[in-house]
């Protein structure tokens, strides 16, 4: 069987509503992301790109009609290549990564893109026409995200007052990684049609103590979860260029990180939130590894609640946890997180000189989804 | 017509120049706001985005105000047609500003103030010949979006051609009220209006009342603003209103009465410890940390909680449906409270007489001066007819009180009171002559109550009349026998509308305009009746009334001849059902529409579902599909939104795109009528639309997971959200829509009927109807 590899991964700022990212087409923003992560490579031609999966979570208005194909176009990818969009809810983009990585594996191709993209201001969560099953209703399968976080919040009896130091200390160590230069070789400029320039995330930031206690809950009367413990509503795209082993070998091609293990789990829709905890334990055993061999994680910051519930039970490590900060203070943007997640973490193994990474999320109808890397 | 100033520079971005900018903005007209500096101007425009009330019909309006300063942008004056100043009252930096900007004034340019205290003479006495032709005065009243008073007062070289300029502009470009004053101290309005506030003030030590009992004397149960007396002074600013009075009293050395006009103690003492009204939280009445309200001892200057007020004249007038039956009762009863009202209202009736004509030659003028820039539901001359003028000059003769010379004299003429309608036109007494004279009517305003005089009332029913307005239009008229003031729809409305839309299809009429000249369009529907048909179990009953209802507003939806509606003030509920069927509406910017039945636990039954949808589905932004549509209105309704202007009506869908907002709410019926006329050409009422695509039981379904978000949060309570899963089920066309299927519009009705009906079945709705009933808001069960 073929091995898949990490050439390299980029991502544009996130931005935050009332933005300077706001106003982008997803499309435009998607396509430049890809041509600066092919104008990085200017030793491997558009040519040999054979296929581009793109992780979306409401792929419609302007980010419906087949967007990966579009986007392909839009960057200036021959016509040759394909494109395919894939909607996982949040794990849409690491489900892309999985994608590509299993055709390469499977030897149906030897390069492709995937892509992850969300603008959360274009496109409204539930998308324009939401049409729901009664009996699903029923089932609550529609819950409210930010119910799913309470729910957990409650059963691991995480208190307002942890989550909110769990949210104070994602903005520090965003704050921290960017003034350290830690973001800089993952983060590209984007162009906003000649009037502006955006190259740093919106979210990070000194946080306000006493709004962050003044807040009211967002989600639930006499909740816990407040604004502050939960990502923002966001835009972000992110690519990652992957490839055969023996293609990089063959062409003497610098790489970044093997791909070692996949995994997909479901779980209870409304405990959502838990869907990494099922997703580690199958992407361990897919790797043929145990926890011990982990050297850092990257975990979805969808809540504070829903993270640091999933750091409990499996008893993890916190200081290995998001080093560079999570969602919470990035923001989570749907379909581009898993991606982000994944160009974050090649750059914290790296900067960590470590071997081994892992990259989770939770997704919302109930699933969790797991990646894990070799360094190169 | 033309209009004449297109662009305007205000002077001073204080709380009246920014918020005459905001006007002007309201009107569509740009301007130039300039201060001493950048910053403050700056200041000045983004203020209106807080203030309160709202100055501005709109938030975009505000990109219509462009702020300048005097170093920078002097040169911008050559591009206004009118600059008005409203600097501080101070005559040198006035003389000296104009000094500065006469050189840029445009050849054709108007300059005005908006001074209150500085006479006229003095403004223009530095300024050339040519600019004394085009300066006046021009004095707003705050605040100027909602007070339709603007007083003109010309100077002895004002032109003709600047003076009409200025009153045609501000009468039907800003929708104000034009008084005709002279160059008097504190013009018209602030010189009765004080002296009525300063004897009300004085006499209420004589008699020895307190500060909430004089409010209550002297609001709305004597046609007064709510603030009353007091409470308007503390609005106002007891500094403010110290300075005001100070200038009639340091001016107008030969009033007979100016020693009223001298600070009282109490009213120095609260300024000197800096207790000026509302802006510093205390004055007459003291707002407390718990949100308790005190009020002043007027002796001590000590505040003490308000003692529940009791008067027997007041509890006779509350049972008076008529400001005038009001009046008298206040004026004729024996308890304290009426000798005090007496005294302040004869002294006031008495002042304003002898002020002819030292500050109006005509009574009219000094009557619309106190309705438009007071409040006032009727002037003192109207209020003197009220209580009849006669009888009570006799009373203020037995009481030693001097009765101007010119009354005696009308009554001894054998007029019997200040106005009469005599032959169709309206007359008044002219004191300077001692004869009746007829009003000129103004070509703009269409009076209903006088064209009915002359025998233009073709049917009359309890609280509606059918009237012919001439040119082949009909009027529906509303006067509710029920509340006057608010205009409940009873079934004489029904009746009437009925009769005129059968009129009509009969050929005798071609169009009709739906509007009267009352204080409010519309409030909604008649609730007692929903109650009594509730309790009693008369579902049959209740559905009947709500067919009738529905079936009317498609009447009116298809009738042959154009129906246009004229709505104003409140329009609320049934009172929006009404108006949304008709051809076009003419609407008077302040209109508050909207659907406010959620409130008493029920969502609209007269087709106000039907009508927000059509309105969505015939000119919803392109963009938005079936279910952002439907959701929109879910909100609007589920919400019980009401638009705080007739602009934002059409942004909340209520209205739509292409209907007429006109400013002046006394050119309301005149404009529908000419626009009837105009829809009668060649006019096809609109085809029966079977092709309704609503989003059906999926987005239903996404609906009631918001509604269950909304409640999980607490922002809502079960029953609302009960009343919201129906509001969803009819607004997403029921069983029958859906994404690949249609409905029709008499569906649509049918289960708005039968939601509304089931949710008046709810024992929370009854007690959420009973509750407003009783305590005139909302209850939250």
């Amino acid at each position: 069987m073929h091995k898949s590899v990490i050439i390299d991964a980029v991502r544009s700022p996130i931005g935050l509503k009332n933005g300077n990212l706001v106003g982008i087409r997803p499309d435009d923003l998607s396509s430049q992301v890809i041509q600066g992560l092919l104008n990085r490579h200017k030793n491997i031609s558009p040519e040999i790109i054979e296929d581009l999966v793109l992780g979306c979570a409401f792929p419609e208005g302007p980010q419906g009609m087949l967007l990966a194909k579009g986007v392909s176009i839009l960057a200036g990818i021959p016509e040759t290549s394909g494109g395919a969009v894939i909607n996982r809810f949040c794990g849409s983009s690491m489900d892309a990564v999985h994608q590509i990585s299993t055709k390469i594996e499977a030897g149906d191709i030897e390069v492709g893109i995937a892509v992850g993209v969300e603008d959360m201001f274009s496109v409204p969560m539930g998308g324009f026409n939401p049409d729901f099953h009664p009996e699903l209703a029923e089932q609550d399968y529609y819950i409210g995200m930010g119910e799913t976080a309470e729910i957990l919040a409650k059963e691991g009896n995480i208190s307002r007052e942890t989550q909110e130091e769990f949210s104070i200390e994602s903005h520090k160590k965003a704050l921290n990684a960017w003034e350290n230069g830690k973001y800089t070789d993952e983060v590209i400029a984007i162009d906003i049609y000649g009037e502006r320039t955006v190259d740093k995330d919106e979210g990070p930031r000194q946080p306000n103590i006493e709004k962050i206690k003044s807040l009211a809950p967002a989600f639930l009367e006499n909740g816990t979860v407040t604004a502050a413990t939960s990502s923002p509503i966001s835009i972000g795209a992110a690519a990652i260029l992957i490839a055969s082993e023996k293609f990089v070998r063959d062409n003497s091609i610098n790489y970044r990180a093997t791909i070692k293990g996949r995994s997909i789990a479901g779980v209870d829709w409304r405990r959502m939130g838990t869907g990494p905890i099922p997703a580690t334990k199958k992407v361990l055993q897919n790797a043929d590894m145990t926890m011990n061999d982990i050297d850092v994680i990257e975990l979805n910051e969808a809540f504070a609640a829903q993270s640091l519930f999933v750091i409990d039970e499996c008893k993890w490590d916190i200081s290995k946890i998001n080093i560079n900060g999570g969602a919470i203070a990035l923001g989570h943007p749907l379909g581009c997180s898993g991606a982000r997640i994944i160009t974050t973490l090649l750059n914290v193994m790296e900067q960590q000189e470590v071997t081994t990474g892992l990259a989770t999320m939770c997704i919302g109808t109930g699933q969790g989804i797991a990646t894990i890397l070799e360094r190169a | 017509m033309k209009n004449n100033i297109q662009k305007v520079a205000v002077l001073g971005s204080g709380i009246m120049g920014a918020q005459i900018s905001g006007h002007l903005a309201n009107a569509g007209i740009p301007s130039y706001l300039y201060d001493i500096n950048q910053e403050l101007a700056q200041k000045g425009k983004d203020n209106l985005l807080s203030l309160k009330p709202n100055p501005l019909y709109k938030p975009k309006n505000i990109d219509f105000i462009q702020p300048c300063n005097y170093d920078d942008h002097l040169e911008r004056i050559k591009e206004v047609d009118w600059v008005l100043e409203a600097v501080v009252e101070r005559l040198d930096i006035k003389s000296e500003i104009y000094k500065r900007l006469i050189p840029h004034l445009k050849l054709s340019a108007i300059l005005t103030s908006n001074t209150s205290g500085i006479p006229l003479t003095d403004l223009t006495g530095s300024l050339p010949k040519n600019i004394k032709e085009r300066f006046m005065i021009t004095h707003f009243f705050n605040p100027p979006r909602y007070m339709p008073l603007l007083e003109l007062v010309r100077g002895k070289d004002t032109s003709e051609k600047t003076y009409n300029i200025m009153a045609e502009f501000g009468e039907s470009i800003l929708g104000k009220g034009i008084v005709h004053a002279k160059d008097t101290p504190n013009f018209i309005g602030n010189r009765i209006g004080i002296y009525g506030m300063m004897t009300a003030i004085a006499l209420s030590k004589e008699h020895s009342l307190t500060v909430e009992e004089v409010d209550k004397l002297m609001g709305p149960i004597s046609g007064k603003p709510k603030s009353a007396t007091f409470r308007t002074a503390d609005l106002v600013g007891l500094d403010t209103l110290k300075s005001v009075a100070l200038t009639t009293y340091e001016k107008a050395i030969e009033d007979e009465e100016r020693n009223i006009f001298k600070i009282p103690p109490i009213l120095n003492k609260l300024i000197e410890t800096g207790r000026l009204g509302q802006k510093t939280k205390s004055g007459f009445y003291k707002k407390n940390d718990d949100r308790s309200i005190h009020s002043v001892d007027l002796e001590t200057g000590e505040y003490s909680p308000m003692n529940k007020v009791r008067f027997d004249c007041f509890r006779v007038a509350k049972d008076r449906q008529k400001l005038r039956g009001k009046m008298i009762a206040l004026c004729t009863g024996d308890d304290s409270g009426s000798k005090y009202f007496w005294e302040v209202t004869s002294k006031t009736l008495i002042y304003s007489a002898n002020r002819i004509p030292e500050i109006s030659d005509d009574i009219i003028n000094i009557d619309n001066a106190m309705k438009w820039g007071f409040g006032w539901e009727a002037g003192p001359f109207e209020v003197w007819d009220m209580l009849g003028v006669e009888t009570s000059i006799n009373r203020m003769k037995s009481e030693g009180k001097n009765v101007p010379e010119w009354v005696t004299k009308m009554i001894n003429s054998g007029r019997k009171s200040f106005y009469e309608i005599k032959n169709g036109h309206r007359t008044y007494w002219n004191p300077l002559d001692g004869s009746p004279k007829i009003i000129k009517s103004n070509p703009k305003i269409f009076d209903i109550v006088l064209h009915k005089s002359s025998g233009n009332n073709i049917k009359r029913d309890l609280s509606a009349s059918v009237n012919d307005m001439g040119d082949g239009i009909l009027n529906v008229e509303f006067h509710s026998i029920l509340q006057p003031a608010l205009n409940p729809i009873d079934s004489s409305y029904i009746e009437m509308i009925n009769h005129a839309i059968d009129l009509i299809e009969g050929g005798k009429y071609k169009g009709l305009v739906l509007g009267h000249q009352g204080k409010n369009f519309s409030a909604g529907a008649n609730l007692n009746l929903f109650l009594e048909l509730s309790k009693n179990k008369q579902w049959d009953l209740l559905d009947y009334a709500v067919k009738t209802f529905q079936n009317t507003t498609q009447r009116m939806r298809f009738c042959k001849g154009p129906i246009v509606a004229a709505p104003f003030q409140l329009t609320l509920g049934g009172g929006t059902e009404l108006i949304q069927p008709t051809t076009h509406r003419v609407v008077s910017a302040e209109t508050y529409i909207g659907f406010v039945e959620l409130g008493v636990g029920l969502i609209p039954g007269g087709g106000g579902t039907l009508r927000m949808i059509l309105n969505a589905m015939e000119e919803g932004t392109g963009r938005m599909g079936a279910f952002q549509k439907i959701q929109k209105i879910f909100e609007t309704i589920g919400f019980a939104k009401v638009a705080t202007s007739a602009e934002e009506a059409k942004y909340l869908g209520l209205l739509k795109k292409d209907d007429t907002i006109i400013l002046n709410t006394d050119h309301l019926i005149q404009t529908a009528k000419q626009k009837t006329i105009e829809l009668t050409e060649d006019f096809q009422p609109p085809i029966y639309r079977e092709d309704l695509k609503l989003p059906g039981t999926g987005g239903r379904t996404a609906l009631a997971m918001a509604l269950k978000g909304f409640k999980v949060q607490g922002k809502i309570s079960e029953h609302d959200a009960k009343i919201g899963e129906k509001l969803a089920y009819v607004l997403t066309g029921g069983d029958k829509a859906g994404l690949t299927k249609t409905v029709d519009e008499q569906y649509i009705l049918d289960i708005e009927r039968e939601a509304f009906v089931s949710l008046a079945g709810e024992n929370l709705t009854q007690e959420r109807i009973k509750y407003m009933l009783k305590k005139g808001k909302p209850l939250r069960n």
